[in-house]
């Protein structure tokens, strides 16, 4: 996102990680990795959905409560209107608080919305709630009203394309922080997955909108869940994780999470920059191919450790990746936290600043628009750094202990450590990878 | 595939240990000596950062701003050396643009708060140069050698910023401030 917004401080990255710093969550990572193969338990901790300990009624009756589901709908459709109302009416200028608001307080406010609450998209998302009236107005249920039956085979890959299609638009396409742009993407956007929530169900939404998806994936890290039966639980948010059920392309969506934000990392280092700027295919295609290529390794060395486990397990190689895919997520969250936190911080504050003056003609509509931005998180680099190999760190970590506790619950006692030692060496490369990014790019 | 009927479950305190000894682990290599991050960056050339850090308390180390706006010698010196006067030499690069071909720019030009820039640079086609974070734009004139000179200021803070070009859209290089 080097060169996101054209004015401001934008065009800028943290500082790299000291050496030492990169180092010492290396070593932590390979010793927790080694300690966790060597000597965690042998029978399965992390149940799933099954557990949990119960919140009162009445907050399961308060959240399921028409009248809170009708209040969070109505407030997407504001939030996503105001936006559309800057993009379309307002002028493309560097004040103009779209590409903020996509970027930043839509894109990246997701992650921590979601780990606090967990899928929050789903009740704001403003395609489900037309989907909702479309249905209602024609006397079917959002569940029913669609055409044909969703086929099983497709399961997420639909949110896996949706999510390439986003990374690229943020991080590759041309003039992606001007209106018309983000305009184009957004209204093709709706118009495929209003089409997809009319032919297949709300179902489709579900496993295909991308940004359900993604809130759904960072949510099974959050404290709560739910019961088999509906009710609001509180619980480890590694048996939150647990319970994810597995679908065709959820890895994918995975794979092109952790590859995107590492490929937003490499275009950082002006090297690499130079290199795609000066390439016969121009920086649209050659950032093109750099995003989908960093997508396909992420996805390839997935797809062999995976591999590698059902064969040194005897299980088929084709059940792996779903079974196993939840515990990247933990991985993908930590890169994220690490490349966005502070870009969050700054360019959140310059969002709400933006918001007060969308059409750049001196009003004040929220009482933010005299606001500055506030940059004294900046003067604390150590801080910044150790939270950032904090969260790669304990990242890797978290997905180390979920692929472990998933081992022993799917491999035969006497192969774990054989059908877990792929994946071990995956997650340390993934880690390894994601430090030096924040030490070298 | 037998199995105990009752197993432990891996709850929330041994998570929370895990996380917490992760904090801890990250918060002491914070607070320790930090040679390498020096070291092994070698080309690099002054630091801005780097109070020595030995004494400074857990989670917060070099965190005073005006840490990083003075300037220490390498690592090896006794805390609470005087400023490096070689640091606040001019940083100069000199850059030639001739057919979308960049000659002369650095990966990342390593620079202080308070220390002087000078960006001589010569574009073939008229242009504009941008450098981010500290708002300084130049106007390029085809085929005229121009230059731009100043001092980086506490604002915004540390980070690497992009200079760039701004018709073409090309990066030239990274201001790195510390």
């Amino acid at each position: 996102m080097t060169t996101l917004l054209a004015h401001g401080i934008g065009g800028r990255q943290d500082l790299p990680i000291p050496f030492a710093f990169a180092v010492a969550g290396a070593a932590l990572a390979l010793l927790v990795s080694f300690v966790v193969l060597a000597v965690a338990w042998r029978v399965p901790r992390l149940d799933g959905d099954a557990h949990g300990r119960p919140l009162p009624s009445w907050v399961t009756t308060a959240v399921d409560s028409p009248a809170l589901r009708w209040v969070l709908r109505a407030v997407g459709l504001l939030l996503v209107g105001y936006t559309a109302m800057a993009a379309y009416l307002a002028p493309d200028l560097a004040t103009n608080p779209t590409a903020g608001l996509v970027y930043v307080v839509f894109w990246l406010g997701l992650i921590p919305a979601s780990f606090l609450l967990g899928p929050v998209w789903r009740e704001l998302n403003p395609i489900r709630t037309i989907h909702l009236l479309l249905a209602r107005a024609t006397g079917s249920t959002p569940e029913e009203a669609g055409l044909r039956p969703l086929p099983p085979w497709l399961g997420a890959w639909p949110a896996a394309a949706g999510l390439f299609a986003f990374a690229w638009l943020e991080l590759v396409a041309p003039d992606r922080a001007t209106t018309p742009v983000i305009r184009i993407f957004f209204t093709a956007y709706l118009g495929v997955h209003l089409l997809g929530a009319v032919v297949f169900g709300s179902r489709w939404l579900d496993r295909g909108d991308a940004f359900e998806v993604f809130s759904q994936l960072i949510g099974r890290l959050s404290p709560f869940g739910r019961r088999p039966d509906g009710r609001i639980v509180v619980r480890n948010p590694l048996a939150n994780l647990a319970g994810l059920t597995p679908a065709p392309g959820l890895a994918a969506v995975v794979c092109v999470l952790l590859g995107s934000t590492a490929y937003d990392s490499l275009t950082g280092s002006p090297s690499f920059v130079r290199w795609y700027q000066s390439s016969p295919l121009g920086t649209t295609g050659a950032g093109t191919i750099g995003l989908l290529g960093a997508v396909l390794v992420v996805g390839a060395a997935f797809g062999l450790a995976t591999a590698l486990a059902g064969r040194a397990t005897g299980l088929p190689s084709r059940s792996m990746p779903g079974a196993l895919a939840h515990t990247i997520v933990p991985i993908a969250l930590g890169y994220l936290v690490a490349h966005y936190l502070t870009l969050f911080v700054l360019e959140g504050q310059r969002a709400m600043v933006a918001i007060s003056d969308p059409f750049s003609d001196g009003s004040d509509w929220f009482g933010t628009a005299g606001r500055g931005v506030d940059l004294s998180i900046l003067s604390h680099q150590t801080m910044i750094a150790s939270i950032q190999v904090g969260a790669i760190v304990i990242g890797h970590v978290l997905g180390a202990v979920a692929a472990h506790d998933r081992s022993v619950a799917i491999f035969r006692p006497g192969r774990v450590v054989a059908g877990q030692l792929p994946l071990m060496v995956l997650m340390v490369a993934y880690t390894v990878t994601g430090l030096l990014l924040l030490f070298a790019a | 595939m037998a199995r105990p009927v009752r197993s432990r479950r891996f709850g929330v305190r041994e998570l929370a240990t895990i996380v917490l000894a992760v904090i801890t682990v990250i918060g002491l290599a914070a607070c320790g000596p930090d040679p390498s991050g020096r070291e092994g960056r070698g080309e690099r050339t002054p630091r801005g950062e780097s109070t020595p850090k030995e004494s400074t308390p857990k989670g917060t180390a070099g965190a005073d701003p005006s840490s990083t706006a003075t300037t220490t010698p390498p690592p090896t010196t006794a805390p609470g050396a005087t400023v490096a006067p070689t640091a606040l030499n001019p940083k100069s690069v000199k850059i030639t643009i001739t057919a979308g071909d960049v000659k002369g720019a650095p990966d990342r030009l390593e620079v202080v708060i308070g220390q002087t820039v000078k960006i001589t640079i010569k574009s073939d086609v008229a242009d504009e140069l941008h450098v981010h974070g500290v708002e300084q734009t130049l106007a390029l004139p085809a085929g005229e050698q121009v230059q731009l000179e100043f001092v980086v200021p506490p604002e915004p803070g540390p980070g690497v910023y992009a200079v760039e070009l701004h018709t073409s859209a090309r990066l030239l290089f990274g201001l790195e401030v510390r």
